[in-house]
C-alpha cells in the first residue's frame, strides 16, 4: 500500500487490481454488469421486435 | 463527528479510490448505470401525448397543454444539459466522480418528482422546472461525471472505455419508452392516464439504478497502471500527456476546431434523427405506414447505440482523427445517397445510409472524450468535455430547425413532399465536408498551453 498526500491529509491509497485477477471477485463483476446489462438487453430486444415489422 | 457529516465523506474523492482487489471491470458498469438512465430524455416524447390529454384523458380538451407547450420540457432540460455540463465540469474534477453521481442522481430522480406535482396541478412551469432545470442538471452532471475516470483506468483502450458508457445513453431510451408505456398502462384508469404515478415510479426507479453507480464507482491510485501495460516510446502525432486546464483549452485552436467538428456531426445526424419518422413516411408514400415509421425510428436508435461503441472501440487502433474523417467522409457520400435511394423507390436501401449515418452521430459523440484526452491530456478532460457538449446543445436546436424550414420553402415552391428533403440532405453533407476540413486542421497543441505543476489530487490527479 502507498501513502498519498492530499489537500493536507495523508490518505492510504491502496493498488487495484487490472482485469479480474489480483482477488476481484468474478461474482460481482457478472453482478454488476447484470445490472446494466439485463435492463439494455430487454430494451434492446423490444426494439428489435418493432423494427423487425420493417422487414416482413 | 456530525454523523451527517460523516455519512457524507463517503461521497469524497479519497473515500473512491479503489482499494486492493478492485477490478477496472466494474467500472463500465458504475458509468453504464447512469447513461442508461439520464438517456431515458430521448424517449420523452411517449408522453406527448399523454401529456396533451391530462384534463380530457381520452382526448385533448381546450384546458390541455398544446404539444407546442409540453416541447418546451425536453427543450429546456437538453439547453440545461449543455449549461450544467459546462458550468459544472470543474467542480467534478475537483470533487471525483462518486458526488457528482450522486448529485445527478438526486436531479434526475428529483426533477421527476418535481415535474410529477407540476403534473398533478396541472401547472407546466413546475414540470418545466422539475424535468426541464432540475432533470437537465442532473443530465449534464451525469453525462461527463463517468468520463475522465473511465479514461484512466483504461489508458489503453480509452476510446473503448468511453464508448461504452456513452452507448448507455443511447441505449436509455430503448429501456425508458417501453418502461413509461409500462407503467402508464399499469397506472391508468377511467379518470387519469397515470402520467403522475409513472413520474414518482421512474423518478424513484432511477435514483436507486443510479446510486448503483454511486456506490460501485472508484478512482485509480494515482501510480495505478493496467498490468503489463507499457505507454507507446512514440505516441501517436496527435496524442500527447502534456496536461492543459480547462480554462487554458478554451483558447486553444483545436478546442474550437473540435467543437466545430461535434456541432456539424451532431448537426446532421441530429437533422434526420428528429424527422426521421414524417421523412421516411412522406419518401415512400403509400408504401411506409406510422406504424413502420416507428420501426425505423427504433431501428435508428438502434444503430445510434451500436455506433457508439463500435465505431469509438475502432478510434483506439485508427486514431481520433481518422475516425472522424470516416465519419465526415462516409457520412457526405451517404447523405448525398439518400435522395437517389427515395428516387429509386429502395426502402432497404434508404433504411441502410439511414442507419450508417446514425451509427457514426453516436460514434462522433463516444469518440470526442478521447479525442480531447489526446489533445489535451487527462488531467481536466472531464471539464473540457463537459465545455464542449455546448455544441451538443447548439445543434441540437440548429439541426431539426434547418431541416424544417428548408422542407417547408421547398414545399412553398411546388416541389413534391417525397423530394422536399432533397437539399435539407445535400446541405447536411455540405456541413460534413466542412467538418472534414475542421478535422484536417487539427494539430497538437502549442506547448505554451500546458499546465506547468497541475495539482494532482487523491487518486489519479483529478475525476
Amino acid at each position: 500500500m502507498a501513502n498519498t498526500k492530499v489537500e493536507g491529509e495523508i490518505v492510504r491509497v491502496a493498488h487495484a487490481g487490472d482485469a479480474a485477477g489480483a482477488g476481484s471477485n468474478w461474482l460481482e463483476i457478472v453482478a454488476a454488469w447484470a445490472v446494466v446489462g439485463l435492463p439494455l438487453a430487454w430494451g434492446v430486444f423490444t426494439t428489435l421486435k418493432k423494427a423487425a415489422q420493417l422487414f416482413q | 463527528m456530525n454523523p451527517q457529516k460523516g455519512w457524507l465523506r463517503f461521497l469524497d474523492r479519497e473515500n473512491t479510490v479503489a482499494g486492493p482487489g478492485y477490478s477496472r471491470a466494474l467500472v463500465p458498469p458504475a458509468a453504464l448505470s447512469i447513461h442508461l438512465a439520464i438517456g431515458q430524455a430521448y424517449s420523452l416524447s411517449v408522453f406527448n401525448l399523454p401529456l396533451s390529454r391530462l384534463v380530457g384523458v381520452t382526448k385533448s380538451s381546450p384546458e390541455d397543454w398544446p404539444l407546442t407547450t409540453t416541447v418546451w420540457i425536453f427543450n429546456v432540460a437538453f439547453i440545461v444539459l449543455g449549461a450544467s455540463a459546462a458550468l459544472f465540469g470543474k467542480w467534478l474534477e475537483r470533487v471525483g466522480p462518486r458526488r457528482a453521481m450522486f448529485v445527478s442522481a438526486l436531479c434526475f430522480g428529483g426533477g421527476f418528482l418535481v415535474a410529477a406535482a407540476g403534473i398533478a396541478i396541472h401547472w407546466i412551469p413546475l414540470v418545466i422546472l422539475g424535468y426541464g432545470v432540475f432533470g437537465g442538471i442532473g443530465l449534464g452532471l451525469g453525462y461527463i461525471s463517468p468520463v475522465s475516470t473511465l479514461i484512466k483506468w483504461f489508458p489503453d483502450r480509452p476510446g473503448m472505455a468511453t464508448g461504452l458508457a456513452i452507448m448507455g445513453f443511447g441505449g436509455g431510451a430503448m429501456i425508458g419508452a417501453p418502461l413509461a408505456q409500462g407503467l402508464m398502462e399499469h397506472f391508468k384508469t377511467a379518470q387519469s392516464a397515470g402520467v403522475v404515478e409513472t413520474f414518482v415510479s421512474m423518478g424513484l426507479i432511477y435514483f436507486v439504478f443510479m446510486m448503483f453507480g454511486v456506490v460501485t464507482v472508484r478512482v485509480p491510485a494515482a501510480d495505478w497502471k493496467p498490468a503489463g501495460f507499457v505507454p507507446p516510446a512514440t505516441p501517436r502525432a496527435l496524442v500527447s500527456d502534456s496536461p492543459v486546464t480547462a480554462d487554458e483549452a478554451f483558447k486553444t485552436p483545436q478546442f474550437w476546431l473540435l467543437w466545430a467538428m461535434l456541432f456539424l456531426n451532431v448537426t446532421a445526424g441530429i437533422g434526420i434523427l428528429s424527422q426521421a419518422s414524417p421523412m421516411i413516411q412522406e419518401m415512400f408514400p403509400g408504401r411506409i405506414n406510422a406504424g413502420l415509421a416507428a420501426a425505423f425510428v427504433g431501428l435508428l436508435s438502434l444503430f445510434n447505440l451500436a455506433g457508439r461503441f463500435f465505431w469509438a472501440s475502432l478510434s483506439d487502433p485508427l486514431g481520433r482523427k481518422r475516425t472522424y474523417m470516416v465519419y465526415f467522409v462516409l457520412g457526405a457520400l451517404l447523405y448525398v445517397s439518400l435522395p437517389t435511394t427515395g428516387r429509386h423507390g429502395s426502402v432497404p436501401l434508404f433504411v441502410a445510409c439511414a442507419a450508417v449515418i446514425l451509427s457514426m452521430y453516436g460514434g462522433g459523440f463516444a469518440t470526442i472524450p478521447a479525442y480531447l484526452r489526446d489533445m489535451f491530456g487527462v488531467f481536466q478532460v472531464g471539464a473540457i468535455h463537459g465545455r464542449i457538449l455546448t455544441a451538443w446543445s447548439a445543434a441540437a436546436l440548429v439541426g431539426p430547425t434547418l431541416v424544417t424550414y428548408v422542407r417547408k420553402a421547398q414545399l412553398d415552391h411546388g416541389v413534391p413532399s417525397a423530394q422536399a428533403y432533397s437539399v435539407s440532405m445535400y446541405i447536411m453533407a455540405g456541413l460534413l465536408a466542412l467538418g472534414f476540413l475542421c478535422d484536417v486542421a487539427v494539430r497538437p497543441v502549442d506547448p505554451r498551453h500546458h499546465a506547468r505543476n497541475p495539482v494532482p489530487k487523491a487518486g489519479a490527479a483529478s475525476a
